[in-house]
């Protein structure tokens, strides 16, 4: 028996598609989008270091991510301009930029032996790199090992971009000199809410909401905003 | 006078014939020559101090891969052996540093679960004779899925025992790390057991043709378990080996040494038809997969190209074991 034709249809599914964390290719494909600046958390870093690095001639290794991935060109290319080493990059690429004062880049995919492996024949390459560029905490903490191996722990300074909780105990242990804070946890939520109110008021949500970044450094510079590690305690996310 | 000459000239061939039979002779030159070009190519090769880092890069894969050419040697292969070693590094950190437990008791532990998990593979491709591959993908998510549950955090501050392998002592300017000499003990143990004693002769005749070997009177299902528990062992010195190193217990660790371990193995000689293989090859496989990371990135090369390299050589290598055995 076929529907009476004037009853009232209700209305189709109606969707919403969110990400978060990582941009779709192309962003538009999601309605919206919940994420770090991860150029801006480079970027950072970048400002920090140059600051911190007071006037000596950077030698640099960047230890990256892998080829083609967005985050990991980022926070490299977004550390090189925030050194003032390079201009006109953007967060749209996946081309990992160069200065001459990398005199060293190695893909580490975030892992800390590989990190640790990348260090030492970074070292072995050019002995006085002075300043080290980690894509995350757990390169970092590996190439922090490398260089305390080598008795060179004290002189080189490391900067690195996550801060979950275990990354920010590497700023008070000395390990790591400044890191960009991100708040996963803050995606999650700002998400999820923005779902709720899509489900009980209708609205949706659209385009690119930056959950935000924080510089947290014992050794803050002058002109570059930064919190300490015990604020990056305070706001890390993972296990302590 | 003549018969004299020729009887030395059939020595020479002889011995030629030997060398050129030899399954190490390609690693051994293409191990060399990769040396020789770096060595030209970049003055910070050659020094006594790059070579002992070399070394230490390799030895945590090289270690793994003792356990990987018995495996390989018997026809089988292993997935399961990065994950096996990451469970039992995190277990170990996490007992001597975080539970209380003395070190050497928690590296015991460590070592005997890594050495359950052999078993439990070997005792699966014999008693209900699954395909190795299989089995190991499966413990291999076991063993990944059990650390993930036990914990997700780098286990830091462990004790002076656990390190200990990571330290360096200096001979004549270099520093040499303890760990790589256990590495070198090991394979030279290894050598001599698959090389002089019945076990080890036994191991070859399994993978070369299983039911010959048990017409032989060997009994092959005892040498596969063995061999599976063998490799366990390696496992379990490895993830020790890994933590010294890093001097964390690091539940990501291993990820790729599965088949890191693999290409260390093929470069170095042995046949993934089983039956053929020498231990001493796996080393300089792991040598060589060493030299051209650090060599490329000595000379400043990207990193995929270090990876291009490697997949290069490795289908360089299994070519000219299929071609040189063609029967």
């Amino acid at each position: 028996m076929p529907a009476p034709r004037n009853r009232p249809q209700p209305p189709g599914p109606a969707k919403v598609v969110i990400a978060l964390d990582t941009a779709t290719d192309p962003q538009e494909a999601v309605d919206a989008l919940f994420a770090t600046d991860n150029f801006a958390a480079g970027t950072l870093i970048g400002q920090w270091a140059a600051k911190a690095m007071a006037g000596k001639e950077p030698i640099i290794a960047t230890l990256d991510l892998a080829p083609g991935i967005t985050v990991g060109a980022q926070r490299h290319n977004g550390f090189l301009q925030g050194m003032g080493l390079a201009t006109g990059l953007t967060g749209t690429t996946t081309d990992l930029a160069t200065a001459k004062e990398v005199v060293c880049a190695q893909d580490t995919h975030g892992d800390q032996t590989e990190g640790q492996t990348a260090m030492e024949n970074c070292l072995s390459k050019n002995a006085n790199i002075n300043l080290v560029y980690t894509i995350n905490e757990p390169a970092a903490f590996g190439a922090y090992t490398a260089l305390k191996n080598q008795g060179k722990d004290k002189d080189v300074t490391i900067v690195s971009v996550d801060g979950g909780c275990q990354g920010v105990q590497g700023i008070v242990d000395g390990k790591i000199a400044a890191t960009s804070q991100q708040y996963p946890l803050k995606m999650a939520s700002m998400g999820v809410e923005a779902i709720v109110k899509f489900a009980k008021e209708g609205v949706k949500p659209t385009g690119y909401t930056d959950t935000g970044v924080t510089l947290i450094t014992d050794k803050a510079q002058a002109g570059v905003d930064s919190k300490d590690s015990t604020y990056g305690l305070a706001n890390c996310w993972g296990n302590k | 006078m003549s018969s004299v000459q020729s009887t030395a000239l059939d020595k020479r061939q002889g011995f030629l014939k030997i060398v050129l039979a030899s399954p190490i002779l390609g690693p051994v030159a293409a191990l060399l020559l990769a040396s020789i070009f770096f060595a030209f190519a970049t003055p910070r090769f050659l020094s006594g101090d790059n070579f002992s880092l070399i070394l230490q890069q390799v030895m945590v894969v090289g270690v793994l891969a003792i356990g990987q050419t018995l495996v390989i040697i018997t026809t089988g292969i292993d997935l399961s052996n990065g994950m096996v070693m990451a469970l039992a590094g995190v277990l170990i950190a996490s007992f001597a540093a975080q539970k209380g437990i003395n070190p050497f008791l928690s590296i015991l532990v460590g070592i005997l679960i890594a050495m359950a998990f052999g078993m439990l593979n070997g005792a699966l491709v014999t008693g209900i004779g699954l395909p190795a591959f299989i089995v190991t993908l499966g413990t291999m998510n076991i063993a990944y899925a059990l650390t993930r549950i036990y914990t997700t955090s780098t286990i830091t501050g462990l004790p002076k025992e656990l390190t200990f392998l990571g330290d360096t002592f200096k001979i004549g300017g270099t520093a040499i790390a303890n760990g790589t000499i256990l590495m070198i003990l090991l394979y030279a143990v290894t050598w001599f057991v698959l090389k002089y004693t019945a076990a080890g002769r036994s191991v070859y005749a399994v993978g070369d043709n299983v039911e010959a070997a048990r017409l032989a009177g060997i009994k092959t299902n005892r040498v596969l378990v063995g061999v599976y528990t063998f490799a366990g062992l390696a496992y379990g010195i490895a993830a020790l080996l890994q933590v010294a190193r890093t001097g964390v217990g690091d539940p990501q660790a291993g990820q790729t040494s599965n088949l890191d371990s693999i290409t260390a193995v093929v470069l170095g000689g042995t046949s993934l038809f089983g039956g053929r293989g020498s231990i001493v090859g796996t080393l300089i496989g792991a040598l060589i997969v060493g030299v051209f990371r650090n060599g490329l990135q000595l000379m400043g090369v990207e990193s995929t190209y270090q990876v291009l390299i490697t997949g290069i050589l490795v289908i360089a290598a299994v070519s000219v074991d299929q071609l040189t055995h063609r029967k």
